[in-house]
């Protein structure tokens, strides 16, 4: 036989052969997947062209992200986290701005002092004194001011109510000025008509009690002589109280 | 023709690309970044110790972060600081301190960056974590009451370290409630976060 | 194998009756897709099974948080499920235990029935589904016990993770065994964001399982690897295999070719280049070097091209044929899920613009954001996907077109609600949290009626899920009698056996 015949044969038991396998196996038409079977083929890619619009819509897209990324990338450093910060030189003051000090201050007292004294100055009864309409908010300011400045402990009567709590400290966590906006903001709201409070009357006390450290009681404070700091900036330093320790 | 390779090579390149931008050039640009020492020769951010360190365990195992965040953004883009949440933006060198950095992604709660400038009073925070409607009615936080333990009063003297709780939420008479460990060094840790010092790089108006 | 072909189509097609009305006319194409179905069978299986298990768990642990979220009292005495707990098995059980599970057995299906290859060492998957259920269960008991990480997307503590990159690296080297065995010189569009998806992903998880969880990177640039990882498991994962189902299923059971093969280039390039830059949109604002922060935005921007051309190609391959969505159960849930991922997209571009992220920012807006991505174009695109692809495994054909509809309406209107009041009321919040004058307890008190909606929507979108997880079972126990067509929503006059 020729090659050819031969490899011809070969195929001839070859498939002989599978077909006595397919026989054999129990392959029935049943067993076939129906759903495969009666689907449509497999998908394939039509031809469309890119519609010109997206690719001006590309362009576009690009071209305004550039800008973009030009205008507000820091200079790529690392330590520039402010997108509207002017990076080669130095950053730019608006110059002073208007401040309300009323505004000012119901801003640092909602943040820091409503979560005890409430937004509506009314405490919460047996744990933290209201503030609305109390003898300490609208008696002198240098208590007031001692209050803030190094925090109050032990029994104090106010409106009638005794309350027994830890008030914490602020001389720390405020500045003069702060501490002058969030005094004179309560001392004008909730039905409150006492005079503002200045930063420089907030700086002088705090020089007076400057080696204190822990919180006063409210009998030690109501043992300092009381002082309202009328017009410091032009008044000669007033004679300091007995300092209590 | 066999575009499996060309496919490849665009895949790799492309994401390459990302993790070089992304991953890579942070991790050269502020992964090692020091505290700032300043005129004063305070070390900034304040370091933890290490009640603190263990509260951020608890901070993170209970999953606080999911309704706190914890970073002040400029004013420009939100009202952060006009709340009083912070006094400037908060910079990649204020977190340098911390584990498991929790900037979080939603405010169900207020934002904590400054917790330990603004709520400095521990008996708040241990009422506030015991049963959030003790201090702020009307709160959806939930309450941590796991986090406390209730026993009996010895002796009729309650104990220094026991909770005052008055009214509705009082224990029953003759019990009182106690922090646990976990509970202090929580507190602890939300007293530690301050981010309102200047910085170089984060100037305080 | 291929003898068997030669033989069966070197005499007359044959013919098959199937004691319905039509007769199926078998050709090698056919009988090669039976054949590839069957391999497919026992690992595509175990995936769903997976899939649908993870799905109602993490459904019931979705209901306990948002009730959580306006009840805080609700089981609030156990801490295994404290609020920021119960969200994050929740996360993981839907994104790793449902989405990926339901993803790669669909990757499977569709990149075998595409390499025109019958599925190769089907140990591979085997292992590596069992691996990644072992994996996910420890991770979210070690969450709910007391080891999560709280980092968004990989709370799961360090022992249970190395067995989730595991598992995944066997599914990308059967991934590449699969290309070499196959049969087809082109590509089709789907294989390439397969490849794609199943390459990525490996990478994505070790860096972010390095850099955060076993030698956590310092300060905030641990934020920075998270939300490049977080952003991208979405963008370069799962948006890749809902594509390729759509890309599929459209042109299949319509029966015609995907509009533009170029805009499919288009489409797919400009996804792997500006998707992955997106990451840090999520920190607009934060303590990351602001270069990073505008690249982000930029790159978000530019998402518009994959979107547009993915969203063209799609719609043009529909026109004309919008009226099989009443009768094909599979094609309804794909072309839903295909119009969700053009909204969603679109949706996030809008949110990378700083002037409305400054409003949006950590409010419900981003959660409803999340779901109209994650659930209402990936999940209902598997769903479309699963309806399609099961009876092709079990030889069976779905038992109830009442239950797919009940299936259906419930999910697509409670997500629907769902996503509609968390994004009414996240602007509400947002702009709220904007006025520093209203106080955060304003705020609290404005979003409960929107908490509450969402929770009722839970249970709509809930029984949903319970519907199709008894209809699956139905499947795998060949309730009902033997069907002669697919199961159609409504009677379609003619062709409707291709459906």
């Amino acid at each position: 036989m020729t090659p050819e015949e031969l490899k011809h044969n070969d195929h001839e038991e070859k498939l002989k052969a599978a077909a006595q396998a397919e026989a054999e196996e129990k392959y029935s038409i049943e067993e076939l997947h129906q759903a495969a079977m009666r689907e449509n083929n497999d998908p394939e890619e039509g031809l469309e062209p890119i519609p010109l619009w997206i690719v001006a819509l590309c362009g576009l897209a690009i071209f305004a992200g550039g800008l973009y990324l030009g205008k507000y990338n820091g200079g790529f450093q690392s330590n520039v986290f402010n997108e509207r910060q002017v990076v080669f030189g130095p950053v730019k003051s608006t110059g002073p701005k208007q401040i309300d000090p009323i505004a000012s201050g119901k801003r640092l007292f909602t943040a820091n002092c409503a979560t005890c004294h409430q937004v509506t100055g009314q405490g919460v009864a047996g744990q933290y004194p209201p503030l609305a309409g109390t003898d300490q908010v609208n008696g002198p300011q240098n208590r007031l001011i001692r209050i803030l400045l190094h925090g109050l402990n032990g029994p104090i009567v106010v409106k009638g109510n005794t309350y027994n709590g830890n008030m914490a400290s602020w001389k720390d966590q405020l500045t003069d000025q702060q501490i002058s906006y969030i005094l004179t903001y309560i001392r004008q709201e909730w039905g409150n008509n006492s005079g503002p409070i200045s930063k420089e009357a907030v700086a002088a006390e705090r020089e007076l009690v400057k080696d204190r450290k822990q919180p006063w009681t409210w009998p030690e404070l109501s043992q300092v002589a009381g002082k309202d700091y009328q017009d410091i900036a032009t008044s000669t330093p007033a004679p300091s109280p007995t300092p209590a320790k | 023709m066999n575009r499996i390779p060309l496919v490849f090579i665009g895949l790799f390149c492309t994401f390459l690309f990302s993790w070089l931008g992304l991953v890579i050039s942070p991790f050269v640009q502020f992964g090692k970044l020091q505290p700032y020492v300043n005129d004063d020769g305070e070390v900034l951010p304040h370091p933890l110790n290490g009640l603190a360190q263990q509260g951020e365990l608890v901070y993170v195992a209970n999953g606080c972060v999911y309704c706190h965040s914890q970073q002040i953004r400029p004013a420009q883009t939100g009202s952060d600081i006009e709340r009083g949440w912070g006094n400037r933006q908060t910079v990649a060198r204020d977190y340098i301190n911390f584990k498991t950095i929790s900037l979080g992604t939603m405010r169900t709660g207020p934002d904590l960056a400054n917790t330990g400038v603004r709520l400095r009073d521990k008996q708040w925070h241990y009422k506030h974590l015991y049963n959030p409607q003790i201090t702020t009615p009307g709160s959806t936080m939930p309450p941590f009451a796991f986090l406390f333990q209730k026993r009996p009063i010895l002796d009729g003297k309650s104990s220094v370290d026991a909770i005052q709780i008055e009214g509705a939420y009082a224990p029953p008479a003759g019990y009182e409630i106690v922090p646990t460990p976990q509970a202090i060094a929580l507190v602890e840790y939300l007293l530690s976060l301050k981010m309102n010092y200047p910085l170089p790089e984060a100037p305080v108006e | 194998m291929k003898n068997r072909f030669k033989l069966l189509s070197a005499s007359a097609p044959s013919e098959v009756h199937t004691g319905g009305a039509s007769t199926i006319h078998l050709t090698d194409d056919k009988i090669e897709r039976a054949e590839i179905d069957k391999s497919t069978r026992i690992p595509v299986l175990i995936y769903y099974s997976s899939a649908i298990f993870w799905l109602l768990f993490g459904t019931l642990m979705a209901i306990i948080a948002s009730i959580k979220l306006h009840t805080p009292s609700f089981l609030g005495d156990y801490s295994f499920l404290t609020f920021g707990l119960v969200r994050s098995a929740h996360l993981n059980a839907v994104a790793y235990g449902w989405g990926a599970t339901a993803g790669i057995g669909t990757g499977i299906w569709l990149f075998s029935r595409l390499c025109r290859a019958k599925l190769v060492n089907p140990i591979l998957p085997i292992i590596a589904a069992v691996f990644w259920n072992i994996g996910i269960a420890v991770g979210i008991y070690g969450i709910l016990s007391g080891d999560s990480r709280s980092i968004e997307w990989l709370e799961a503590p360090a022992y249970s993770t190395p067995l989730i990159f595991l598992s995944f690296a066997l599914i990308s080297i059967w991934g590449v065994l699969m290309l070499f065995k196959r049969k087809c010189a082109h590509l089709y569009v789907s294989i390439w964001y397969l490849f794609a998806g199943f390459f990525w992903f490996p990478w994505l998880y070790g860096t972010a399982q390095v850099m955060l969880i076993m030698e956590p990177v310092q300060g905030t640039v641990q934020a920075a690897v998270n939300w490049w990882y977080a952003h991208n498991a979405l963008g370069l994962f799962f948006t890749p295999i809902g594509l390729a189902s759509a890309y599929y299923f459209i042109p299949k059971i319509i029966g015609r070719p995907v509009h533009s093969y170029y805009l499919s280039i288009i489409g797919f390039w400009t996804l792997a280049l500006f998707y992955s830059w997106n990451g840090m949109h999520h920190l607009i604002g934060g303590p990351i070097p602001v270069w990073m922060v505008t690249a982000s935005i930029v790159a978000s921007w530019m998402m518009i091209i994959p979107v547009i051309s993915t969203a063209i190609n799609h719609h043009m391959t529909m026109k004309g044929y919008f009226e099989l969505l009443k009768s094909s159960p599979a094609l309804r849930f794909v072309v839903f899920g295909a119009m969700m991922y053009t909204a969603s997209s679109l949706q996030g571009i809008t949110m990378a613009f700083r002037d409305l992220n400054k409003i949006t920012h950590f409010t419900q807006y981003t959660v409803g954001h999340a779901h109209l991505g994650l659930y209402m174009f990936y999940t209902m695109m598997m769903f479309g996907s699963m309806y399609y692809i099961v009876p092709r495994l079990v030889n069976w054909e779905w038992p109830s077109s009442t239950m797919i509809k009940v299936h259906f309406w419930c999910t697509a209107l409670g997500s629907g609600l769902m996503v509609g009041s968390l994004t009414v009321g996240g602007l509400i919040q947002g702009l709220a949290l904007y006025d520093a004058k209203i106080p955060f307890m304003a705020i609290v008190s404005l979003m409960q009626p929107f908490l509450i909606f969402r929770s009722i929507s839970g249970i709509m979108i809930a029984i949903g899920h319970i519907v199709f997880g008894v209809l699956f079972i139905m499947m795998i126990l060949k309730v009902g009698s033997k069907q002669s067509g697919p199961t159609l929503l409504n009677e379609v006059e003619n062709g409707g056996e291709k459906l």
